[in-house]
């Protein structure tokens, strides 16, 4: 009888079970995530995040004070730790020390405590390999770091000393080590060996025209780690994709620091500086440090631009880290979400792919061209029409309630559009016809009842003249072709957009810098170079074309200048030169100082085709680079060889148009 | 007697009733003027009249007069387009005709648009119109309707209107 109760029991039990798993399939698998969560706080995982405080012991033996005196065995105990920088490859960031206490060696009361006044830490695979660091993100899987170099700079401490004895301490040490460094790869867990502790005896060494730093290391002591509770809970690994919340502590971080002024110009330094390093030289250390600071810098010269409420807005939209708007801020003007450029490098490579996508490109690097160029442009309005009609409501509400009350016919001119709408149409068309071309695209925009002016045969017959005929340097347009419609010519023939802004073409390479013995350029140094071509249609067949390393923010007041003092004006980079049209093909020929350069472009009727935006720029503003030649002569004929140079020109080479309302 | 030689003064006068004094020669700019005076083609007229134009008021009609007398000493030099430069300033280079027109207000311009066009003074109707699409010119629409006064789009007469204009739009 037993035996059957306890069957029942069993299947009872079982056939709950059975019962009990369909229905809560998905909070068991809740419960079991979260039960595995539970075991990693529990076994404390270490990492070298701010999850993980690290226990220092720093063992002195070897140095020397102030007054002579050898150190023996002075221990201290650092408590603090590893931060990484985002954005760096090898991982590496700072130590940061919590809280610091010290005891002597035998356990006396002593207290003595060691302040950092700087540190950094950086993993790496050889340090005796120079190439070390030029891994490439997604090529292998990731690297295992069997080593981490840390440096340190402690400041002086005075050592307690006896009465009538001179003041004794130890002076600001350089601290070196390299520490292995051993990384679970399923766990993420990082354990981190004791280690020498080296300082650098420099030697410069004087040659010919230069001085080389040379240095021996020598052993002043040890270090070991002891990781001790974890801070917070959490297991995240220093590689794991990090969330916003840890960008916006890194960004408020970065930005309590002191950091040295910078010049004005400082930023096509920056650019061109864009460095990666890779060995462990002293010079290099500084270099590197230098170039973080200089890194926080730009995004802390950046960050106002996006409005003063950024860090509010950035610290509280993390929380809500699901929804598809956690890398927008609301700009000062309201209305309208801009992404936080500054943040832009720090992200993931498949985030930015996906805020890539969703503005309809078709590569990061595509949208970063697109974001840079129309940041440049004042306050970058790169689409037609759409943007900030949000501000103009209210201001447009403003000057109702003015209007109300001056003019008691107010209600009878806003319903036929206002005064000029009340001139004659001859007078109005005469206005109009005084507009850049591409302008007519608003006056069809701001009221429907001026489609007389912007949506007639007649008004596109008289554009197509202006575009057609001076573009293509022909006498009589064939609209026979298009039906017997201008607008059917207007909207198939490919045409250049002259004035209200210029082509643009950005071209980003990198370098490999020659290296040579008057050069302090650390090893594995790579250089990121940025050029840019400009052109500038006029609607009489002129163009003004730059080949230059300026921003646009810089050119396009340059070319500004160079239009209010007219043809044949000099500038720096900025020359004169014709073009004209046939079909698609473009040819632009420009007279430099040393000689004359002739591309041939081919007009892209849509961006779309392309991928590169969903069509907000409109028509006609990509150009394809084809043909880049030179010549001293000027004579670009097929059959003058002895001096025409032709270039190769790289497959998928875009200007994009950038429209400015200075040009 | 030819015009161009004609010394003597006429009086134009405003809805407002005022006169303004100018010589002959330099109100025939005006189309109105030389059809008031019975003006034949080669210009011989007996003896210049006053005219009446009823349909400027006088504050408009002072700058009109203005313009009339500067013009005839120092012709506006015409108007080239398609434009060198998107600003009023860059388009007229001659001090006299970019002071004519700064500072004034939108109402008056507009009068004297009107104005132009009614008493047919071509060069004037040529300033005074580039002054208008200098205001406008590089605005987003969103500026012209608040220059202008105009209220805004509705959403779907915005669409139309970006259908309607696929040579620019590429939607």
């Amino acid at each position: 009888m037993y035996w059957l109760s306890t069957l029942a029991a069993l299947i009872v039990s079982s056939l709950v079970g059975i019962d009990a798993f369909a229905a809560n399939q998905q909070s068991t698998r809740t419960a079991s995530c979260l039960s595995m969560a539970q075991d990693a706080v529990d076994t404390k995982i270490t990492t070298l995040t701010d999850a993980t405080n690290w226990r220092l012991r720093l063992l002195l033996n070897g140095v020397t004070t102030t007054q002579g005196r050898k150190i023996d065995g002075q221990l201290f105990v650092l408590n603090g730790n590893f931060i990484e920088e985002e954005g760096y490859e090898p991982p590496q960031g700072l130590f940061t020390s919590l809280t610091s206490s010290n005891k002597s060696e035998d356990g006396s009361d002593e207290v003595l405590s060691l302040e950092i006044s700087s540190s950094r830490w950086k993993l790496s695979e050889d340090p005796d390999d120079p190439k070390d660091g030029l891994w490439i993100w997604g090529l292998f899987k990731e690297p295992l770091y069997p080593f981490m170099l840390l440096q340190m700079e402690t400041k002086e401490l005075e050592l307690s000393s006896a009465e009538g004895e001179e003041k004794d301490s130890i002076p600001a040490l350089k601290l070196y080590a390299q520490i292995n460094h051993i990384r679970d790869q399923e766990t993420g867990n990082v354990d981190l060996k004791t280690a020498d502790v080296n300082i650098r005896l420099l030697e410069q060494i004087q040659l010919p025209g230069a001085t080389v730093d040379l240095y021996e290391n020598e052993k002043v002591g040890q270090v070991s780690f002891q990781p001790l509770s974890n801070s917070r809970a959490s297991g995240r690994e220093w590689h794991s994709n990090t969330n916003l919340t840890q960008h916006s502590t890194m960004v408020s971080r970065e930005r309590d620091e002191a950091l040295p002024a910078i010049p004005e110009n400082s930023e096509s330094k920056l650019r061109s500086a864009s460095l990666l390093i890779g060995d462990d030289e002293e010079d290099a250390d500084d270099q590197e440090q230098r170039l973080y600071e200089a890194d926080n810098i730009q995004a802390d010269e950046e960050e106002p631009k996006t409005g003063d409420n950024n860090e509010t807005t950035l610290t509280t939209s993390h929380t809500s880290d699901e929804d598809g708007n956690r890398f927008y801020v609301q700009s000062a003007t309201g209305g309208q979400w801009e992404l936080t450029w500054p943040i832009w490098h720090l992200l993931p490579r498949n985030e930015r792919r996906e805020i890539a996508t969703q503005y309809g490109m078709k590569t990061i690097g595509d949208f970063e061209e697109y974001m840079s160029l129309t940041r440049a442009v004042d306050e970058s309005e790169g689409i037609i029409g759409t943007a900030r009609s949000g501000v103009i409501v209210s201001s447009a509400a403003d000057m109702r309630d003015r209007t109300d009350a001056a003019e008691s016919n107010y209600l009878e001119i806003i319903e036929r559009g206002g005064l000029p709408c009340t001139l004659p149409d001859e007078i109005l068309r005469k206005c109009f016809a005084f507009l850049p071309i591409d302008d007519h695209a608003n006056l069809a925009l701001v009221s429907p009842h001026w489609s007389k002016f912007t949506r007639c045969e007649e008004l596109y017959k008289s554009l197509c003249q202006r575009i057609y005929l001076n573009q293509s340097k022909r006498k009589v347009l064939h609209v026979h072709k298009f039906g017997n419609s201008y607008r059917r010519m207007l909207e198939l023939r490919p045409r250049i957009r002259v004035g209200g802004g210029l082509y643009v073409l950005q071209y980003k390479e990198v370098k490999k810098i020659q290296r040579d013995m008057w050069t302090d350029i650390p090893v594995g140094a790579v250089l990121e170079s940025i050029y840019y071509r400009y052109l500038y249609f006029f609607e009489d067949g002129r163009v003004m074309y730059a080949l230059t390393h300026a921003h646009p923010m810089e050119m396009i007041p340059r070319f500004h200048n160079m239009i209010l003092r007219g043809y044949g004006s000099k500038d720096k980079w900025g020359v004169w030169g014709k073009y004209q049209i046939k079909k698609d093909i473009v040819r632009v020929w420009a007279t430099q100082q040393w000689h004359d350069v002739c591309f041939q472009m081919r007009v892209l009727p849509s961006n779309k085709v392309l991928n590169y935006d969903n069509g907000d720029r409109g028509v006609c503003t990509s150009m394809q680079l084809d043909k880049h030649m030179s010549s001293a002569s000027g004579n670009f004929e097929e059959d003058n060889r002895y001096d025409l140079v032709t270039y190769e020109v790289p497959p998928h080479l875009y200007f994009r148009f950038l429209r400015d309302r200075r040009l | 007697m030819n015009a161009d030689e004609c010394m003597e003064t006429i009086k134009l006068t405003s809805r407002g009733g005022d006169s303004f004094e100018l010589p002959y020669a330099a109100a025939r700019l005006a189309h109105v003027v030389r059809d008031a005076n019975d003006e034949n083609d080669d210009g011989d007229i007996d003896s210049p009249e006053d005219v009446e134009i009823l349909k400027v008021n006088s504050p408009c009609l002072e700058k009109v007069v203005e313009f009339l007398k500067h013009y005839h000493e120092e012709a506006l030099t015409e108007i080239k387009t398609p434009l060198e430069d998107n600003t009023f300033e860059g388009n007229v280079k001659q001090e006299w005709y970019q002071n004519f027109l700064k500072g004034i207000d939108q109402p008056m311009l507009f009068d004297l648009v009107t104005a132009a066009n009614f008493m047919a003074i071509q060069p004037l109707l040529d300033l005074t119109c580039l002054k208008v699409s200098c205001q406008l010119m590089g605005k987003s629409a969103e500026e012209i309707r608040q220059i202008l006064n105009i209220p805004k789009l509705t959403p779907e007469e915005e669409e139309t209107a970006r259908r309607d204009h696929r040579w620019i739009f590429d939607d």
